[in-house]
């Protein structure tokens, strides 16, 4: 349990941006943002370049893991996840839809994929922090959290894939987009699609080139 | 996947390697050219393509290894999905110390707060961890502990009391009293009256007199640190908290620039919002201070919003400073309490409330000329929109007549002679319901139904309701019916009717849509005095039990999901949530037997999902002896037997053989059978629930409604039966424009089944669909004027007038199976088909041509066929077969409506020249599959119907692909369907489906 207390602390939720970094320690405070508040925040973001502001990731990422928690729990007689209704009903309860543009609705998705991949990198780094004392390195995604090393050839080094990903980025960051909306957010070709604003056939085309690109990547 | 020596040099030289662009597009291009040949051409196919260029061929041939590897075809979201919630919390059952931790009940900026129980002194209490960073600056700690000690030792009973304070294996912690309740935020939610406000207020003066009394300033009141106990008393939690984010030196020049705003770390709106100006410029502060935060509380309790606005947290600041006095906009604050908000909110602190004592004396004047006051029915603002919703009523009751099973050698043998008498029992059914409740005598005996029980003794009743009833219970002597109710099932607050005397108490207050929270699996306590419910929210998941009558609840402690007694009343069972320690996922349940305190537990079942013998039951049903409680299997998730569970050593017995899908409801007979809701497996599609005699060889079915049935709930000697039904009913609306607010309701009857079109005199012909027949119905927009036009056995769809007035066309499968395109005389006379084995799609404008669409092939054929008769001609031929198209009046452009490959919900729209070209590929997320489209009236849009975050409004996409969608209309609940514009295009039409379920309640007297 000290483990988990030491984790609370200095985990790095997004790496890449600065102001992100202390989202997990200082995070929830959602409830005190209003619907208003959160809006006009996704509209800035959406309508510059600029990086989203750590209020919002804060309550986003406050706001997905809720909805998270609340997943897990539910009686699983007829559910299986879906990400869409996930991230979406993360939408409503944040956004106030009268005031946003159709885009937004777009931006919040791949915020929200974004997070998601940090999130399990990141989930990823710290259990191996607790588990080997620092180095962090090459742990399987069907490791990290149940605790038992899958079987086979699917295992998946989810830091070795944030990294990949990361090269990927400059070569074609729209199919890191892709990835992020497929593989750690759980969307259909047709939903990234509608994210993206690009065909379902681009997607897929994309999408396989992507994946076989990374598996090249990660097993070579 | 073990550390691969060597990787990161390969890494980076394939890395640089794919930096050559031209390279990288073209292995992508071969990439995706070879995956499109068979397999064993591939390899010529790279041979050829790539010629000369070995990186090439080389990098392609990877990329299709790879991509054939199947790696990476599986989401992780469910992993993410773990990873966020198991995250860095204290696990559920550990131990912090003497505390074990129960559950985490909230979460705010500087750390987690958790339910745990105290072992040493054997109490709950609240266990606030605070985050390092916050806790760090030891001289702030010191000073924060010094403070929120001596709050505490005040002793007030408006102020949260904290038991210890302390560090923990590196932790620092604070433990108080554990209230179990809400913060007035949640309250605000929910919406609060004006002398509950007032109320609160007064207790929040009262604690602050106190603290300020003893030199004690909070600094930080607001919404998030005042919680509410169930029994109405008002706790402040986390005095002395602000010092530890407070600035070590405070200046006292009143023109000192915003420091804390913009250095303080961490500092949210939230907690800007409530500063005083003098808090906000950093200066020092003292007990003016919290009073200022309290009058912003005050008035954001009565009129729902803080009396300062900004987007960001110096817009907020600047409001604070700029502001002078109360803002003139604010007619939504009552009168009489102006002046008190007023006064807390004077900028100057000189000219605001010196003391609680002060703030104290005006409310509580305020509180005692509201308590005189008489009280005003509230009626919460619901938008029209949802008015006209809720107020749309079933006219017509049970469908008694479609009962038709008979049951023979049973108790509830008799439900069949409904269908003997059929008509008879319709009329004493519509009786009933307009009799509101069922046995207005309470002389009458009822008896469970046996075989004398005639029709005579049959009562089928419904409860008044406003349709959307989900859950019921009847207690065990039949006198009381419980059940929720609300605007979605997240929502619904819980009612106890008194059957005799037809008394209705809400003992649960519904929620508000963004404080949701499942309240369900309710029962009644043997001797009929409480219900039993569970509360299922965002971060809790208890028992509670509330009385009949109406009170506070009290939440059964031992007791998880959901619970009910033996009909003795000496054990109670429950179920008993599995997770997994470290991710939390929901793994199964426990069946629990106890006594009614908790004591001599045993586990009953260990049910663990997915395994071989796993057992779902909903809330317990014992049957009348107490030996057994039903349950059922649940194999592929999808269906299942029923099985009797012995309550004494947990063995089963299994009923029939017959599996059943979509159950919601069992219960016990008097002689040992079961009666279930339930679907037959392979019932048809669609096909609603029923009620099924289980027996241990048979099933039988005993209803054979239209309309479905779903929970069950019964009185231990079988006399009461108590169930809910659902009607499915869809009527027409027409507004002015796209104006949701003009909308008006043209049709009641609720069978509006084969669409609807717009008349060239101004009126409206609908499609109605009763039983098996379909009829043409011209109508006035107002109702009136209706004229059945003809009525046909079969399928009758998608009415078309020509704009000329002589002719209407449409789809019709009354021939047959295949639909045809069919065309009548305005007055319904003289059917004429035009096409066989095809769908009509709209009449040109001019009124001379048809269009309709069939299959041939894979291939989706347009064609037009003149409406006087004659030949058709093939318009287009497209290769992707769809089912709904519209023809642009303007230029004959086609639309297509696509659904995904996959069968998922979202498509999107496909443009095509009159011939056939593709133009255009909008993909549409949240487009319906098989969505209605129809170009806007200017030809140069289409309209559908998309429905998300809980609407159902029609957007319009322009055809050109390159502009945004727009909403026309302004829906706000999710029930718009089909839609259509008036040939005018001044006005739009659209059907409503309203879905509504009641309680119903059958039993019989025995004479």
């Amino acid at each position: 349990m000290l483990s988990s207390l030491t984790s609370k602390v200095g985990v790095p939720m997004i790496a890449v941006q600065p102001a992100l970094k202390s989202v997990d320690s200082r995070l929830q405070m959602d409830y005190a943002l209003s619907k208003k508040q959160i809006t006009a925040m996704l509209r800035a973001w959406s309508d510059g370049n600029d990086e989203a502001s750590e209020d919002l990731i804060r309550a986003v990422y406050a706001e997905l893991r809720k909805r998270a928690r609340y997943q897990l729990r539910r009686e699983r007689t007829d559910h299986t996840l879906e990400s869409s209704a996930l991230i979406n009903e993360a939408y409503m309860r944040l956004i106030d839809q009268r005031s946003v543009k159709w885009q937004s609705r777009e931006q919040f998705f791949a915020l929200a994929a974004r997070l998601m991949r940090r999130i399990l990198v990141d989930h990823a780094k710290t259990r191996h922090r607790q588990k080997r004392g620092g180095n962090a390195e090459n742990i399987p995604i069907d490791e990290i959290l149940v605790g038992i090393p899958a079987s086979g050839a699917d295992q998946i080094d989810v830091i070795a894939l944030d990294e990949a990903l990361d090269r990927l980025a400059e070569i074609d960051p729209l199919q890191v987009q892709i990835v992020e909306l497929r593989y750690f957010s759980g969307l259909t070709v047709e939903e990234t699609a509608g994210v993206l604003r690009i065909s379902p056939t681009t997607v897929k085309r994309e999408w396989a080139v992507a994946r076989a690109w990374l598996k090249h990547e990660l097993t070579m | 996947m073990g550390s691969r020596p060597g990787v990161a040099k390969t890494r980076i030289d394939y890395v640089s390697k794919t930096m050559d662009d031209n390279l990288w597009i073209k292995a992508k291009e071969l990439f995706h050219e070879a995956l499109a040949k068979p397999l064993d051409e591939r390899d010529e196919f790279l041979q050829e393509a790539c010629g000369e260029d070995h990186a090439l061929h080389q990098q392609v041939r990877e990329l299709i290894d790879s991509y054939e590897s199947g790696f990476m075809n599986e989401p992780v979201l469910e992993k993410v999905v773990e990873a966020m919630s198991s995250n860095d919390r204290l696990d559920e059952s550990s131990h912090f110390g003497r505390y074990r931790v129960v559950r985490l009940i909230g979460s705010g900026g500087m750390g987690e707060v958790y339910l745990a129980h105290d072992d040493e002194l054997d109490r709950p209490v609240a266990l606030k961890l605070l985050h390092r960073d916050v806790a760090e600056d030891k001289e702030r700690l010191r000073r924060f502990i010094q403070e929120a000690r001596a709050a505490s030792a005040l002793n007030h009973p408006n102020i949260l009391t904290i038991y210890e304070i302390g560090t923990h294996e590196g932790a620092r912690f604070i433990v108080s009293e554990y209230i179990d309740g809400d913060t007035l935020r949640d309250r605000m939610r929910a919406g609060i009256t004006p002398s509950e406000s007032v109320d609160i207020t007064c207790q929040v003066a009262t604690a602050l007199q106190a603290a300020h009394a003893a030199g004690i300033v909070h600094r930080d009141i607001k919404p998030e640190n005042i919680m509410l106990r169930r029994d109405g008393l008002v706790k402040i939690l986390d005095f002395g908290l602000a010092k530890l984010t407070e600035a070590d030196d405070l200046p006292l020049d009143p023109s000192a620039p915003l420091s804390r705003v913009h250095t303080t770390p961490g500092l949210v709106m939230g907690t800007v919002a409530y500063m005083s100006p003098e808090q906000a410029r950093g200066l020092a502060v003292d007990a003016r201070t919290d009073l200022w935060s309290l009058g912003v509380v005050l008035h954001e309790m009565l009129t729902g919003e803080s009396p300062f606005k900004g987007d960001s947290a110096t817009d907020l600041v600047t409001s604070i400073l700029k502001h002078d006095g109360i803002p003139v906009d604010c007619e939504t604050l009552p009168a009489d309490l102006r002046p008190i908000c007023s006064k807390a909110l004077a900028k100057d602190q000189r000219s605001r409330y010196q003391s609680a004592q002060q703030f104290l004396q005006d409310l509580q004047g305020e509180k005692k000329r509201m308590e005189y006051a008489i009280q005003q029915p509230f009626v919460t603002a619901a938008n029209t929109d949802e008015l006209k919703t809720q107020l749309i009523r079933p006219q017509r009751t049970l469908s008694a007549e479609y009962i038709v099973t008979t049951v023979k050698r049973h108790k509830y043998a008799t439900l069949s002679a409904v269908a003997l008498i059929a008509t008879a029992a319709f009329a004493v059914a519509v009786y009933k319901f307009n009799g509101a409740t069922p046995s207005t005598n309470g002389e009458r005996n009822f008896a469970a139904i046996s075989e004398n029980t005639t029709e005579k003794d049959l009562d089928i009743s419904r409860l008044p309701s406003s349709g959307r009833i989900f859950k019921v219970a009847i207690s065990h002597d039949g006198k009381f019916a419980a059940y929720t109710t609300g605007l979605s099932e997240d929502t619904a607050g819980l009612h106890v009717i008194e059957l005799s005397a037809k008394r209705d108490v809400e003992v649960v207050p519904g929620r508000t849509a963004d404080k949701r929270a499942k309240l369900d699996n309710i029962s009644f306590t043997p001797d009929g005095s409480r219900v039993l419910y569970r509360y299922f929210g965002w971060d809790s998941e208890d028992i509670f039990s509330v009385p009949v009558t109406g009170g506070p609840s009290e939440k059964v402690p031992f007791a998880f999901r959901a619970a009910s007694f033996s009909p003795d009343g000496k054990r109670i069972a429950f179920h008993r949530s599995l997770n997994d320690e470290q991710t939390k996922k929901w793994l199964g349940y426990d069946l629990v037997l106890a006594d009614p305190d908790g004591g001599n537990q045993r586990v009953l079942l260990h049910n663990l999902e997915g395994s071989e013998d796993f057992l779902w039951l909903g809330v317990p049903q014992w049957s009348d002896d107490g030996k057994w409680i039903a349950a059922w299997d649940w194999k592929d998730r999808s269906r299942g037997r029923f099985y009797a569970i012995n309550t004494q050593d947990g063995s089963r017995q299994v009923y029939s053989d017959q599996e059943f899908s979509d159950i919601t409801g069992v219960i016990w007979t008097p002689d040992g059978n079961m009666i279930v809701a339930a679907k037959e497996i392979g019932a048809q599609r669609g096909a609603p629930a029923q009620l099924w005699l289980v027996t241990k060889t048979t099933a039988r079915r005993i209803t054979n409604d239209p309309h479905g049935y779903t929970e069950l709930s019964g009185t231990p000697d079988g006399r009461v039966l108590m169930t809910t039904q659902q009607i499915a009913r869809n009527d027409l609306w027409v507004m002015n424009g796209t104006d949701a607010r003009t909308a008006s309701q043209i049709t009641h009857s609720g069978e509006v089944g084969g669409g609807f079109a717009s008349l060239p005199d101004g009126g409206v012909l609908v499609v109605s669909r009763i039983n098996q027949n379909q009829s043409f119905w011209r109508m006035n927009l107002d109702g009136s004027v209706r004229k059945q036009l003809r009525s046909d056995p079969g399928t009758n769809l998608n009415p078309r007038p020509t704009r000329d007035g002589r002719y209407i066309l449409f789809s019709s499968a009354m021939n047959g199976r295949d639909y045809s395109v069919f065309r009548i005389n305005s007055d319904g006379s003289a059917p004429t088909q035009l096409a066989y084995m095809a769908s009509l799609i709209d009449v040109s404008s001019d009124g001379r041509w048809a269009y309709y669409h069939h299959l041939e092939g894979k291939q989706r054929i347009i064609s037009k066929v003149p409406v006087e008769g004659g030949p058709s001609v093939v318009v287009a031929k497209l290769d992707r077969p769809s089912q709904r198209y519209a023809i642009s009046h303007l230029d004959g452009r086609i639309a297509e409506v696509y659904a995904s490959p996959t069968g998922e919900t979202s498509g999107g729209l496909r443009i095509y020249s009159p011939d056939g070209k593709e133009l255009q590929n909008i993909p549409l997320t949240t487009i319906g599959d098989g969505a209605l489209i129809h170009w806007t009236p200017d030809g140069k849009s289409v309209a559908y119907v998309d429905t998300r975050d809980e609407r159902s409004n029609i957007w319009t996409i322009h055809a050109g692909g390159k502009r945004p969608p727009k909403r026309l209309t302004n829906f706000t609940s999710p029930i718009t369907q089909a839609f259509a514009f008036s040939l005018d295009g001044k006005k739009t039409f659209v059907t409503r489906p309203v879905r509504t379920s009641d309680a119903l309640l059958i039993r019989s007297s025995n004479n």
